[in-house]
């Protein structure tokens, strides 16, 4: 048995997804949040019972990627049964896409989400009314809260029902549709979505085509406009009948500080600052603090050990790894997690986008292209994974660069690791300048030189929500456990292996060999250019390489602050790690993975040679 | 209109060719196409130039191509016969006439008159809105806070979205935001949708009373 969650974006899909399943995929306050199919298996009453996550829709006879992922879903792998999540402050609207869904024929239970906030806004919903209407059961719930959830899966599994809901359609098309279905035998489905040019029947389309031409022509309207004008004239008649008399919202909104020029762009560059400022002083305290405990308590007994010496370097690149690992990147990131989860839920990314869409503009993206590049702070891979639903090639190819470039939080790591905590605060605030002039620099001349249309953005305003903690807190969580299950232990298993190689001499050899471009480009030890090569596997990886190979996880020891800087600043810029490469790969093909890693080695190398130069 | 005379021709030699194609004279043809003759033998001269049709001894062949577009204009025939016999419940015979002028473009003008016919009066007017007189004002012409009524959309095969949350002819909006580059954010049916300035611009609006 399969369910499958469909619903406009930003209902409270995947948080049901993740309350029913136990898993815990993306929530956040900003449509588009899932962009790709997520599943998941409970067990009700020892059923076993396949749930099914799709991206957010508007309709599902629309032309973007994920309407068109989630059209596909329901015509070719039918689940057995559609839970469609409403969101009960934005009824008339989400109600336009139930009654497509309608038209699917699959069994279907109404979740309506988010009724706490319709409670909030003074909204009263006859739910009685509205399942009557409907012909199918609803369950009201208010997911942040976890209020009701339990009644979804026995509603689906026991009451679903197949609405016999049709909208009634303007008479050419009904005429239309019948045709179709006369002359191609072809579903009612089929024939409405023939008429607005969906569809792989070849024969069927022609025919739709003529007389969509031939509605046009009568109307001045095509027929998907007069479909959508029918279906969204039902949606109303509906949710008149259900809605009570709402109370006027007098509340203060926010948004009329957010979304002035002035005093809304202020407030976005002080949001980002003291994200950043935060994350540093914060960091670097808490990496003050482990690291010490850490070398008094574990590193100075084991040392004092005094094992034979193959054993105390292997033993010695571990508790490095573990040390630069967990005592550095761990609480640090935590943080930073917690800062990017805050500002995800609030739903203040979709106010930064609108004012930021002039700027965009310029960079060849919309404002839109703001929420990728936010979550490239995060992490590149999912960040590139939803620039890939940008509408144009010239677009999502711009996108890639510029997402690439964006320090991730790996690489704000080697930023707070290194130049925050050994060189300093400025220093470390000027990494991210540079790299904000060159994500401009590059947008621009990329905008320039590749050619193609532009389009605007449409972009729905999240709802300004207070974060919830422990949504906030589980997120961070969810992102972090994949830092310590997956990449700590690849940390460590490959500072074995450096420390192995290291023992052998083998790292000493190949210094010798790339010292001369290191030493006479960068002005960095040797050491330096080896962890580098290491960071692309992943970016931490640059700064526990060079924690391993210096012996000592107090690196201003062993570099001077400009050599740090340096090492810094070409580790964030260079080269995606292997996981972006992957992703960048499979969404934007070889060729946009190509040029993106030669332009961000180039520059990398460019920078950092550059910065000796200046520096002398 | 000689286009539509030379898809006509095309249609007639293929219905009237038959199974062993045997070729059709310029009288057969003149007789089953509804024009002149003159310009049913210029519109031959075309398609013979074109490529579509060949002479064989007294009358014409369908060439290859040609077939392919004489079945193509036969069943958009067929289907738009069918769509207008279900419109109007008229008797087949009727319809297969209308479709025959139909199917080439009329001017808007017959097909509104004819469409009135159909319909009755006032029905069909609604959902016409802004074909009487031309809109004037764009989203951008209004100031914050007025609340407008939308009265036609440009372009939108390449913005359904707007469609999809319901800015639709005929629906009223609220005009939230408006920064000084022309972003909007407007509210339609409850929600704040944020609006780059050229896709702003798309929208014709007027003041809702
Ligand atoms: N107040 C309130 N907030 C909710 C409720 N359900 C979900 N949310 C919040 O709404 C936001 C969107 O939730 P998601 O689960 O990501 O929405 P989605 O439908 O999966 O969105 P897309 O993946 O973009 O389609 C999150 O910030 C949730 O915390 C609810 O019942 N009440
Ligand atoms: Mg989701």
């Amino acid at each position: 048995m399969k369910c499958a969650l469909v619903g406009n974006p930003s209902v409270g899909k995947s948080l049901i997804f993740n309350q029913l399943t136990g898993l815990g995929v993306e929530v956040s306050n900003y449509p588009g949040t899932t962009v790709e199919l997520q599943q998941g298996k409970l067990c009700y009453r020892r059923l076993p019972l396949e749930v099914v996550d799709l991206p957010g829709v508007y309709s599902l006879d629309g032309d973007s990627q994920e309407e068109e992922l989630v059209r596909s879903y329901l015509v070719n792998e039918p689940p057995d049964r559609v839970i469609a999540v409403l969101d009960a402050t934005r009824m008339e609207r989400n109600l336009y896409l139930l009654l497509q869904l309608a038209e699917y024929k699959i069994p279907t239970v109404v979740v309506l989400n988010m009724i706490d906030e319709a409670m909030e806004q003074g909204l009263s919903i006859d739910q009685g009314k509205l399942s009557e209407l409907l012909g199918i059961p609803v369950v009201e719930t208010a997911a942040s809260l976890g209020q009701n959830i339990d009644r979804i899966v026995p509603a689906a599994m026991h009451d679903a029902a197949v609405s016999d809901l049709s909208v009634p359609y303007t008479p050419e098309i009904e005429a239309a549709v019948r045709s179709l279905e006369k002359l191609y035998g072809a579903p009612r489905l089929a024939a409405l979505q023939a008429l607005q040019g969906i569809g792989h029947d070849a024969p069927l389309l022609e025919g739709a085509q003529a007389i969509a031409t031939e509605i046009e022509a009568r109307n001045h309207m095509a027929p998907g406009q007069i479909i959508a004008a029918n279906r969204h004239l039902y949606a109303r008649q509906i949710s008149r009948e259900v809605i009570g008399a709402r109370e006027p919202d007098r509340h203060f909104s926010l948004d009329r500080l957010l979304t002035k020029s002035f005093p809304g762009i202020p407030i976005l560059c002080a949001v980002l600052l003291s994200m950043l400022i935060v994350v540093f002083t914060a960091g670097s305290f808490l990496e003050g603090l482990i690291v010490d405990a850490f070398s008094t308590f574990v590193i100075e007994p084991f040392s004092a050990l005094g094992l034979p010496p193959l054993l105390h370097a292997l033993g010695m690149a571990a508790l490095l790894a573990i040390v630069a690992g967990l005592g550095i990147a761990f609480p640090f990131v935590f943080i930073y997690y917690i800062l990017l989860s805050i500002v995800e839920d609030s739903g203040y990314l979709t106010r930064a986008a609108f004012l930021a869409d002039r700027a965009m503009h310029s960079l060849g993206l919309h404002g839109g292209a703001i929420i990728p590049m936010v979550m490239a702070f995060g992490c590149n891979v999912p960040a590139v994974m939803a620039a890939g639903q940008l509408r144009t090639t010239r677009e999502r190819t711009i996108a890639a660069f510029l997402i690439t470039m964006v320090p991730c939080s790996a690489r704000t790591v080697i930023i707070t690791g290194i130049v925050a905590a050994f060189v300093g605060l400025g220093a470390a605030l000027s990494v991210y300048l540079i790299v904000l002039v060159l994500v401009v620099l590059t947008g621009i001349i990329l905008a320039r030189s590749i050619p193609g249309g532009q389009y605007g953005m449409i972009l729905e305003m999240a709802p300004l929500r207070r974060p919830d903690a422990t949504l906030v807190i589980k997120k961070s969580w969810q992102r972090i456990k994949e830092f310590l299950f997956i990449a700590m232990p690849l940390l460590l298993a490959g500072s074995i292996v450096l420390g192995a190689l290291d023992y052998f001499g083998w790292v000493a050899a190949f210094s010798e060999a790339v010292s001369p471009v290191s030493e006479g480009l960068f002005g960095l030890p040797a050491e330096a250019t080896t962890a580098l090569l290491f960071g692309i596997l992943r970016k931490e990886m640059a700064f526990e390489t060079l924690a391993v190979l210096a012996g000592t996880a107090d690196l201003a020891a062993v570099m001077s602050a400009v050599q740090l800087y340096t090492f810094a600043v070409i580790s964030v810029l260079f080269v995606p790690c292997i996981s972006t490469i992957a992703v960048l790969l499979k969404e934007m093909g070889a060729k946009v993975t190509t040029m993106v890693s030669a332009y961000t080695i180039a520059l990398g190398f460019f920078v950092g040679a550059l910065i000796h130069l200046i520096t002398g | 209109m000689s286009s539509s005379v030379r898809e006509d021709c095309l249609e007639a030699i293929l219905a009237l060719s038959g199974k062993d194609c045997r070729p059709v004279s310029e009288a057969e043809v003149g007789g089953a196409v509804e024009a002149d003759t003159a310009e049913v033998m210029a519109a031959l001269r075309t398609l013979v130039t074109g490529g579509d049709i060949t002479r064989e001894g007294e009358g014409y062949m369908l060439t290859p191509q040609g077939k392919k577009t004489a079945e193509s204009v036969f069943r958009k025939h067929r289907v738009l016969e069918c769509f207008l016999s279900e419109m109007l419940g008229m008797d087949t015979g009727a319809a297969s006439k209308e479709a025959c002028v139909l199917e080439h473009g009329v001017s808007d003008e017959t097909i509104d008159r004819l469409s009135t016919y159909i319909q009755g009066p006032g029905r069909h007017r609604s959902m016409r809105r802004g074909s009487g007189h031309r809109p004037r004002h764009t989203l951008l012409d209004f100031a914050e806070g007025d609340t407008v009524e939308v009265t036609m959309i440009r372009c939108t095969g390449k913005n359904r979205r707007l469609m999809d949350l319901g800015v639709i002819p005929g629906e009223k909006i609220i005009l939230q935001r408006k920064l000084g580059n022309n972003a909007v954010v407007v509210t339609v049916k409850g929600a704040d949708i944020a609006l780059s300035p050229e896709i702003a611009s798309t929208i014709f609006a007027e003041k809702a009373a």
